[in-house]
């Protein structure tokens, strides 16, 4: 990576869907400690750009390097989980996958509030329990680098909560990227926005000076 | 490689599970194959046919009625992936394609092997045949037979899960490429009703040991880039 503080750099990717172009020449660089808002409308191509950052979605173009160590935190919209499996089930695949402890797992539940859930099959959750799970797993093993899809659009309050304080807690270690239209309950733990347009970066905060002003000029919904 | 193999007894497990709460592949399995081998009983029964001649033909009957329910019983197979997504978190904690193929493959191996004896029992009685003198022989066959179908089926089963018409794609794609195992089959199961046993060192049996191989490589090597987007 040309920045040596970046857990995550992209360089022209470019993706598109047959005659649709999701992603057109896109670069961005998300350092260590940086919390990034990744906005945009609807098909602007925020899920597109984070499963390529993720690794299960490929580029047409461009360069793509992510810190997997010890693994990425992925959280997608359809949660990436065995609907048929428990809470605890799901949780524990991940878990021997990455060496993580029993120990850990427990905190891990406790700490999203799932764990008087554990013995029950996901598709019996609420979407807001199910989110949490989803959740609960991306931040499984100490990720360096965590990639939230919406990760708020279906938990309430006490839900966005714990996510603000876990994304807040991540210290100086990690690069987080959230795509999502929920500027008002997350603008908060944002370091960085970043705006897409049609597959363009059109706005970054780094280069804006301040996110206030991004938000306030995309959304009026800056301070 | 300890590390390994654990994570592949966890995802074993974890395909025992998804099988025996969704049913997604047995329950169809289980629906084609009796209403298929009722149909190709009463089929026989009213061609007023031969008793040898019903006996020489057991063995292609049972294989069409098998190779049949399985293909396109495997269409169900790939749901509980597709589902949630599930495969993609474990596949970004470091687990491989080919620890999640192999997993599939032992799972659907033993619902196979199952189906096997359904089919048998069923067809038997059906048909009039007494093959408890040669169930260890046919046991065995079965089982090279599942292995080999499996192998395929569950590349194919997730190669087809995003087509729209799946149902019909893939016994389409399925059935040319088990031709061999579906000669083979035959001959093994027509020599196990004749002999009482089956004879490892035939060249029948070395067609299903290199199918399933040479499935098996594709699948190992192939599955993760079938599995991704």
């Amino acid at each position: 990576m040309n920045n040596p503080t970046a857990l995550l750099e992209i360089s022209g990717v470019a993706k598109a869907y047959g005659e649709h172009c999701a992603l057109s020449s896109v670069s961005l660089s998300v350092c260590q400690s940086e919390v990034v808002l990744l906005l945009g409308a609807n098909g602007a191509g925020k899920s597109t750009l984070l499963r390529i950052m993720a690794g299960l979605g490929r580029a047409d173009r461009g360069v793509v390097e992510v810190c997997r160590e010890p693994c990425v935190g992925f959280c997608s919209h359809h949660g990436s989980l065995y609907a048929k499996l428990t809470v605890r089930e799901n949780i524990a695949l991940t878990a021997r996958a990455l060496g993580v402890l029993p120990r850990e797992v427990d905190e891990a539940c406790s700490t999203w509030g799932i764990d008087k859930y554990h013995a029950k099959e996901v598709r019996e959750l609420s979407k807001g329990m199910y989110g949490r799970v989803a959740l609960a797993r991306a931040f499984l093993g100490s990720p360096r680098v965590v990639l939230l899809d919406e990760p708020s659009s279906n938990l309430d309050q006490e839900g966005v909560d714990i996510l603000c304080s876990k994304v807040a807690s991540g210290g100086t270690e990690k690069a987080i990227v959230i795509a999502t239209h929920d500027i008002s309950r997350l603008q908060d733990v944002a370091t960085r926005v970043v705006v897409l347009e049609r597959g363009v970066v059109v706005a970054d905060s780094v280069n804006n000076s301040d996110r206030g002003e991004v938000l306030a000029q995309y959304y009026g919904a800056g301070r | 490689m300890r590390k390994w193999i654990g994570m592949l007894a966890m995802l074993i497990v974890k395909e025992l599970r998804l099988e025996v709460r969704g049913k997604e592949l047995s329950v169809l399995l289980l629906c084609t194959s009796i209403i298929t081998a009722v149909l190709v009983g009463a089929g026989v029964s009213g061609a007023v046919l031969q008793p040898d001649v019903v006996s020489r033909l057991f063995p292609m009957l049972l294989w069409i009625v098998f190779l049949l329910s399985t293909t396109s019983a495997s269409v169900r197979g790939n749901e509980h992936e597709t589902e949630g997504r599930g495969y993609e978190g474990l596949l970004l904690c470091g687990v491989t394609g080919a620890q999640i193929y192999i997993a599939k493959v032992v799972v659907w191996t033993i619902v196979f092997a199952l189906n096997w004896v359904l089919l048998c029992s069923l067809l038997g009685v059906a048909l009039n045949q007494n093959l408890a003198s040669v169930a260890g022989g046919l046991l065995v066959v079965g089982l090279l037979a599942s292995l080999v179908l499996a192998s395929l089926t569950v590349l194919t089963s997730a190669i087809a899960a995003s087509a729209a018409l799946r149902g019909a794609i893939l016994p389409l794609v399925t059935l040319p490429l088990l031709f061999p195992l579906f000669f083979a089959g035959i001959e093994l199961t027509t020599a196990v009703m004749l002999v009482g046993s089956i004879d490892l060192s035939s060249m029948w049996v070395g067609i299903m040991v290199v199918s399933f191989t040479l499935f098996g490589l594709v699948g190992i090597n192939t599955y993760h880039v079938v599995i991704s987007e």
